[in-house]
């Protein structure tokens, strides 16, 4: 039951990542670009990773197992933190390379926090799926 | 860390899904455990010993 549930929220979060940019494709009044057209790619990279670890815990939950178990658990917090180490640095190197443009709009500033937090998302998605992948040597 | 699940499992005629499902983990978990890549909590290496019958040292070796 608590698996079915905690599926059931993933796929709502998924739903409403996609209902979201469904909204902001089919409103948006100007022509994508590059920047665009990456970020559909990185929200849809993102969705799927949630679909199919949605997935994977009914499955789990249909063989009478466990889908939030302590490896699980484990495994999501290592990548978070990992994650959150390794994205301290991207900033880092993000605001020298930022020191060779002028940021003088709003606009502009949107854009780099966009793809500082796009990158943070990504950089914690491939953790969390190569330690899924080899496992935790905790020794 | 090195463990005799595999080994005890045969034994048993246990697959991994089943001893997943008896202490309540994924399958994965067990994989990575009979591997020697991942140190289980004593709440799970308890269950685990418990599920055969045996000490927690007589399951997992210490090296």
């Amino acid at each position: 039951m608590k698996a079915k549930k905690f599926a059931i929220v993933k796929f709502t979060v998924a739903a409403f990542i996609l209902g979201l940019m469904g909204f902001w494709i089919f409103n948006t009044t100007k022509p994508f670009n590059e920047f665009a057209y990456g970020t559909i790619g990185v929200m849809l990279l993102i969705v799927g990773f949630i679909i199919y670890s949605g997935v994977q815990a009914l499955k789990d939950a249909k063989s009478g197992l466990n889908p939030e178990d302590e490896l699980s658990k484990k495994i999501t917090q290592k990548a978070a933190s990992m994650a959150f180490s390794i994205s301290i640095y991207m900033w880092l190197i993000g605001l020298f390379a930022l020191d060779m443009f002028s940021i003088d709009s709003v606009n502009k500033a949107k854009f780099v926090i966009a793809i500082g937090m796009m990158g943070m998302t990504l950089i914690f998605l491939f953790i969390r799926l190569y330690l899924s992948k080899v496992g935790i040597d905790d020794n | 860390m090195t463990t005799r699940i595999k080994e005890l499992r045969a034994k048993d005629n246990l697959t991994q899904i089943e001893l997943a499902q008896k202490v309540g983990v994924r399958r994965e978990t067990i994989v990575f455990l009979e591997k020697g890549k991942y140190n289980p909590s004593l709440k799970l290496a308890y269950d685990i010993s418990k599920v055969f019958n045996m000490k927690i040292e007589e399951v997992f070796i210490m090296e």
